[in-house]
């Protein structure tokens, strides 16, 4: 490595340049050789810069310009500004200073000038800083007023939930209870009169009807349980999933299950998309009114969205009684014993808590069949 | 037959490689109080301090990444950078001759991992071949990480993702580890 501190050649300006540099601690100079090695330095601010070894090497904003730099010389009256840097050590920035390097041909050399922010600069970063912390606030109070708003709209479905819930109890779990308190009059007559009416018959009634209000309150917690997130969003392999699902039904046997179209592996929470396909499924099977049957069970991807469509041959859902449905304990055949009507409203609250939408496809009138559509985001809503 | 090395010669030798260390020119990039400076500071330091003072222009320091056994020195020079310039800052003269990115978002505030999105695709078109890896910062806010809802831009598989925490440290090392690993098999100095 060439030694420091030949005596180089200067014109005039430049040692006035360093006689006055010498004395002054807002600014520096360097001068460097063609290949930027430093040979001599003036004022305080320089006084880190190891002579004898490469400017870009030893100053850290300059790192990495060596051609940028060397290629000045064939450019006349350009210069390299790196503006506003300060170099932290120790936990605290040092200066904020000016770097500036330009090509000085009549003395064959590179200077590199140091300067230190001016007051008035220093002020308005002050000033720029404040206004910045104002700026950070304000979007905070922002921010925070969103989440205020989503907390809202959360209340406002609890509530909802809230009512719907008191609904069902006082009305739909009604029908057992009262159902139980008949079958217990009858029951009580029947023990005066064994031999004409037995009482074993009441005593059935009474164990079904005990059987259905514990079913339903099965249905019931479940439901309220669905908001509920335990898991977590986890990689999911829908066609293993769909096909797990089929190989786990207990099919008729006079009934196919197709599975088509194109099932990706996405991002999402595995339960409820287990949830809505095992119960569309059942449902579809289970309101069949044949012995043989079709269902079919398709994917797409359609925008931002996985669409799923559970299609059968069955009777289908007239268009007055597709919203109903999807009601806790709703069932369109109140003779038919199978259920507790919770499965679509499951279904839905599934959806719901996802952000998936669901739509019905179906009408008796024109032709058998019923399709019941789920568009489920590849993009999951946050918890509120 | 085997060649006997002078005792000597091979000291020069080691000697000659041990100061051939690599430095890297990295930028720290984002909005206004991502974290930027809380993650230079955490890495340099091992502080965090919660106050928060806004950078003006261009901070720099300097860290030695921890070599792997046999592996060659390792120095970054961490442009830590001012959030206001956005992607005007690709017209600066700081980021010339920049090898490497890391482009930081808030976690908990979902219009900066917006902005890292772009000033990634926005890196990436300036300085192609640069390493590069967005940073979600401040995830000791979040119940659970892994939940965090993303940008499209940034749920692109293979994407170059990493979930930190100035306040605790957690991922800082690694990232910067990591980043010198790839910059070294990459041959990106």
């Amino acid at each position: 490595m060439r030694q420091a501190d030949d005596e180089p050649h200067r014109n005039d300006w430049l040692t006035r340049a360093f006689d006055a540099l010498g004395r002054r601690e807002y600014a520096a100079l360097v001068c460097c050789d063609s290949e930027l090695i430093a040979i001599h330095r003036e004022g305080q601010l320089a006084e880190n810069i190891s002579l004898g070894e490469s400017i870009c090497l030893t100053v850290a904003p300059l790192f990495g310009m060596e051609e940028e730099i060397k290629s000045l010389r064939l450019q006349s009256d350009s210069w390299l500004e790196i503006p506003t840097v300060a170099i932290v050590s120790n936990g605290a920035p040092t200066r904020r200073l000016n770097y500036l390097v330009l090509w000085d041909s009549p003395t064959d050399q590179f200077v590199l000038f140091l300067a230190r922010s001016l007051a008035a600069n220093d002020m308005a970063v002050e000033l720029r800083r404040e206004v910045r912390q104002r700026m950070l606030v304000e979007a905070e109070v922002a921010a925070q007023a969103l989440e205020i708003e989503a907390a809202n709209r959360v209340l406002m479905r609890v509530n909802r939930d809230l009512a719907d819930f008191a609904r069902i109890v006082s009305h739909d779990l009604k029908s057992p209870m009262r159902a139980m308190r008949y079958f217990t009059d009858d029951l009580e007559q029947s023990l005066l009169n064994p031999v004409e009416d037995d009482p074993k018959t009441h005593l059935d009634r009474l164990r079904t009807q005990s059987r259905r209000m514990s079913s339903m309150l099965t249905g019931l917690l479940s439901y309220a349980k669905l908001e509920q997130k335990g898991d977590a969003i986890a990689p999911v392999d829908t066609a293993v999933l769909v096909n797990s699902i089929v190989d786990s039904l207990h099919l008729p046997v006079s009934f196919e299950v197709y599975v088509k179209g194109n099932w990706p592996e996405i991002e999402t929470l595995e339960a409820p998309l287990d949830l809505i396909i095992r119960n569309l499924i059942e449902n579809a099977i289970k309101h069949h009114d044949r012995e043989e049957g079709v269902v079919i069970i398709s994917c797409h991807e359609e925008g931002k969205a996985l669409v799923f469509k559970v299609s059968d041959d069955g009777p289908g859902i007239a268009k007055n009684h597709q919203e109903a449905i999807f009601q806790p304990f709703v069932r369109l055949n109140e003779e038919d014993a199978r259920g507790t009507g919770m499965g679509l409203a499951l279904v839905k609250r599934a959806a719901q808590s996802v952000g998936a939408e669901l739509s019905v496809l179906s009408a008796p009138e024109n032709g058998r069949g019923c399709a019941m559509i789920v568009m489920w985001p590849r993009v999951l809503l946050t918890k509120l | 037959m085997a060649r006997v090395v002078p005792q000597s010669f091979s000291n020069f030798v080691r000697d000659w490689a041990f100061a051939v260390m690599t430095t890297c020119k990295i930028m720290l990039l984002g909005e206004m109080g991502v974290g930027k400076t809380s993650i230079a500071k955490q890495l340099v330091f091992g502080t965090f301090d919660g106050e928060y003072g806004s950078t003006i222009g261009v901070e720099i320091y300097t860290y030695d990444v921890e070599p792997p056994p046999d592996g060659d020195p390792f120095k970054f020079l961490i442009w830590d950078t001012d959030g206001s310039f956005g992607e005007s800052f690709f017209n600066l003269v700081y980021i010339r001759q920049a090898q490497a990115a890391l482009i930081v978002g808030d976690v908990t505030r979902p219009s900066t991992l917006e902005s890292a999105a772009r000033l990634t695709e926005a890196f990436a078109d300036a300085m192609p071949g640069r390493y590069f890896a967005t940073v979600l910062n401040k995830c000791d806010m979040l119940e659970d990480p892994e939940q965090l809802v993303l940008p499209e831009q940034l749920q692109m598989p293979d994407f170059p993702l990493v979930r930190t925490s100035a306040k605790t440290g957690m991922n800082i090392k690694d990232t910067f580890y990591e980043a010198a690993q790839t910059i070294t098999r990459r041959g990106l100095f």
